[in-house]
């Protein structure tokens, strides 16, 4: 009963809870938090007693740099929960900070996206997680439907829609149609295994250890998923195992597309995959309209290229593909309250 | 890439000022037949291709006119090649109300200082039937392409739809100024012919949703190398729809309750204004019943009271019977001098009593207590004249002499509370009222209770009885 009255004062949430950012949609006023899912603990020398020292882009600024009472988590890992604990206090900090109400205790309604590849025990990870945070009710909703509605895909309809979505630790491929999902499959291939390639990529051929802000940062800025014309160029600094020492040297796009062919391969591999399998009918309407990139990892330079050569297909980019989810998430929600809840085919309490 | 010049004051590139001469399109950007209001000037995206042969063929003229009130008036302007008199085959950009806003961050000094150039680009492109996909360049001429943007649009009310830059017409524009052919581009962005052409007819009724039509032509404008996101800004004014239309949701959403809302800050006065209303009526309130008091102390716990003696004993027994005789006792005491009052039988402190008839009683010095009410006990005691004594409504005297502070509460036969109150200890009480009388204390210590000419402690009477004991006037008489 007092949930429900303090549940009038919250505002329902969608929330994307990704391996590398967590995004907030709120009911009625948009995207309202874009932080990296990084929580960083403190622990105390004498009590051992642990506390949230910086939750959010602070904490992301502390990873791998941090002193020994001090540990940098990112609590999800390949789209899924791997520590509980923290991942609630996280969600907990978010959905307050959310909420400028400081002497009632939110209680909102919350959709949360999950990887369709992932095992209810996961799921109810995700569920339990988010209701010791506060929630009302929870709702699941799997990423590529969010991500279908989200960029504006005519879901509803009875027409093939066949979307990637390309997470920090996922890429999930799905073609909906009717509100439902007619086939999806996820691999956990995401931005983090772009880093990780490019750091295996470089210590192999340089001898040299960079860590994976530093990738990162190489992803961003000269990464891409096709050969261009046009060479670009990075200076980066890495430890050097030969003589242990930091040592700049210089990265060009060539090599990162090198670095990054196995998981280009995983993702296009499954976007073939999934084109096998879905019925022909459904497979004509996509290779008529072609098929939608979201996710950050739609922002790696040539990716749309890549997949057309690959597949053949027209491919495009959503609009502002990094909050596609949680934008698809919020219509759920507002679907929700139009329709109710049957109009999705969701996971509810 | 070179950024885009847009220029008004800043200096007219050097390659602006070449002689264009191009073969085939005569794109001629003529500033005449303008319908536009006094200060406008020229906003040109000069786009300097230099590293590739151009494969754009035409005379693409731009005029600068000197005069200042002209649209396409630009200030600094170096006059280019002026050939006058060529027949437009390709485009006619004419200056329109539309204009193009451009959002990009290239150092343009600020968008509301630039005066807006506008163009109509009228659809009568001729049908370019090119030779193969990617078709050499025709002309060896190496001349800088200069690729007319105007992408600038706002549109005014009073012009029509019609002469609106249209994204169909602009890629198409930058298409033939590639030399590319729709089947080349379709075969690029593995799409349909058909699909080209609508979005270069702009009938965007044959093409599937808007994300999709804008993926397309996002990729298209990849293609040509154009910026794209002037395209899809003109796009979007064609048809009125704006950047992620999924986030605003067509139908608004019922709003949840904040407390910001007005009713529910009204509910929150109004709750607070009726606590506080109920709170000052419920101290006046006691304030008043105490005032009707004035002997008893609010702060006083009752709880911890004992009521201590009652004189003489019967009605607290708990039978109703015998306090129904009790009550009429004194009546048959008169009449039937033989009736033995059962209850008296009942007290173990008068023990000796028992069986006492009241004809003994009058001669008995002790003989009272048969008698439960005690009231012919009294007379016995104090003037021993038996015909006195019983009759009801007769008042006594009780002294209780107090030597601590405590509570007290003294109440006769009838029920008439003789004394109520906290005694601040060391004082004695005088009160007269109907016997039996029933004393309650709530500190045992220090309190004598003279009655009859006999003197019992308080705290005597209470041990011995217990709480409600019944204290017989016997007692006063016995010790």
């Amino acid at each position: 009963m007092f949930k429900r009255l303090r549940g009038l004062f919250s505002n329902d949430l969608s929330i994307d809870l990704g391996t590398a950012n967590t995004l907030i949609y709120v009911r009625g006023q948009g995207i309202v938090l874009n932080e990296p899912s990084v929580v960083a603990i403190r622990q105390k020398d004498n009590t051992g007693a642990k506390t949230i020292a910086a939750v959010g882009s602070e904490a992301k600024q502390m990873l791998g740099r941090t002193p020994g009472h001090i540990t940098a988590i990112r609590p999800m890992k390949d789209g899924v929960i791997a520590d509980f604990t923290i991942t609630e206090k996280m969600l907990q900090y978010f959905i307050h900070k959310v909420h400028e109400n400081r002497w009632l205790h939110p209680s909102p309604r919350v959709l949360i996206c999950v990887p369709c590849g992932s095992t209810q025990v996961e799921r109810r990870a995700i569920r339990e997680s988010a209701a010791g945070a506060g929630a009302r009710e929870v709702y699941l909703i799997e990423e590529p439907m969010a991500a279908a509605i989200g960029a504006g895909m005519p879901v509803s309809e009875a027409t093939g829609s066949m979307v990637l979505d390309i997470g920090g630790g996922t890429t999930e491929v799905g073609i909906l149609s009717l509100n439902g999902i007619v086939y999806s499959e996820s691999i956990r291939v995401g931005g983090d295994r772009f880093d990780e390639a490019i750091i295996s990529y470089v210590r192999r051929h340089y001898s040299t250890l960079i860590g994976e802000a530093t990738a990162e940062r190489v992803k961003h800025e000269i990464g891409s998923a096709y050969p261009d014309k046009e060479l670009r160029e990075i200076y980066v600094r890495g430890r050097n195992l030969a003589e242990g020492i930091p040592r700049s040297f210089k990265l060009n796009s060539n090599e990162v597309l090198e670095a990054l062919q196995e998981p280009l391969s995983s993702i296009v591999g499954t976007v073939k995959t999934a084109l096998e399998k879905i019925p022909p009918e459904l497979g004509s309407d996509v290779a008529e309209k072609g098929m939608v990139l979201t996710g950050g990892g739609a922002l790696l330079r040539d990716l749309d290229r890549l997949l057309m050569e690959e597949t053949g297909l027209p491919v495009i980019i959503a609009d502002d593909p990094l909050t596609c989810v949680a934008r698809g998430g919020g219509r759920a929600l507002e679907m929700i309250e139009e329709h109710g809840p049957d109009i999705l085919a969701l996971e509810g309490n | 890439m070179n950024t885009p010049v847009f220029n008004r004051d800043s200096q007219p590139l050097e390659s602006t000022s070449d002689t264009r001469e191009f073969t085939p399109i005569q794109d001629t950007f003529s500033p005449s037949q303008s319908p536009l209001p006094e200060k406008k000037s020229l906003l040109i995206d000069e786009e300097i291709n230099e590293e590739t042969p151009s494969y754009a063929s035409g005379t693409l003229k731009t005029e600068f006119p000197n005069d200042p009130s002209s649209p396409f008036y630009v200030p600094n302007h170096q006059p280019m090649s002026t050939d006058e008199g060529e027949t437009p085959s390709g485009f006619t950009m004419e200056p329109s109300e539309n204009t193009f806003k451009l959002e990009e961050s290239d150092p343009i000094p600020k968008f509301e200082e630039v005066p807006q150039a506008t163009f109509k680009i009228t659809k009568n492109t001729p049908n370019f039937t090119l030779s193969g996909g990617d078709s050499p360049p025709i002309s060896q001429n190496l001349a800088p392409t200069v690729v007319a943007t105007p992408i600038i649009v706002q549109p005014t009310e009073d012009s029509p739809s019609d002469n609106n830059m249209r994204p169909g017409a602009y890629l198409r524009h930058a298409r033939e100024q590639k030399r590319l052919s729709i089947q080349h581009v379709a075969d690029r962005l593995y799409l349909d012919t058909g699909v080209i052409q609508a979005l270069e007819n702009d009938d965007y009724d044959k093409l599937p949703s808007a994300i999709f039509v804008r993926g397309y032509l996002r990729n298209y404008a990849k293609l040509l190398d154009i910026p794209k996101d002037s395209i899809i800004e003109a796009y979007e004014l064609l048809t009125g729809q704006h950047t992620l239309p999924s986030i605003t949701p067509q139908n608004k959403p019922k709003a949840q309750a904040s407390g910001s809302d007005s009713w529910v800050r009204m509910m929150t006065y109004a709750i607070i204004i009726t606590a506080i209303v109920f709170l000052t009526l419920w101290y006046y309130t006691t304030r008043t019943t105490l005032s009707l008091n004035p002997n008893e102390d609010p702060n006083f716990d009752h709880e911890t009271t004992k009521p201590l003696a009652l004189l003489p004993l019967p009605e607290t027994d708990d039978d109703p019977l015998l306090q129904g005789e009790n009550t009429d006792y004194p009546a048959s005491l008169i009449g039937l001098p033989t009736n033995t009052p059962p209850p008296a039988i009942d007290l173990p402190t008068t023990p000796n009593l028992t069986g006492n008839t009241p004809e003994v009683t009058p001669g008995n010095t002790a003989a009272t207590p048969p008698n439960p009410s005690g009231t012919p006990t009294v007379p016995n005691a104090t003037d021993t004249s038996p015909a006195a004594t019983p009759t009801q409504g007769d008042t006594r005297n009780v002294k209780i002499n107090l030597k601590n502070r405590t509570w007290l509460k003294v109440t006769d036969n009838t029920g008439k509370t003789l004394y109520n109150g906290i005694s601040q200890g060391s004082e004695t009480l005088n009160l007269s009222g109907e016997p039996p009388f029933k004393i309650n204390s709530g500190h045992t210590e220090g309190i004598s209770v003279d009655y009859l000419g006999k003197t019992l402690e308080m705290k005597d009477l209470a041990n011995r009885k217990g709480n409600n004991a019944p204290i017989d006037p016997a007692q006063f008489t016995q010790l």
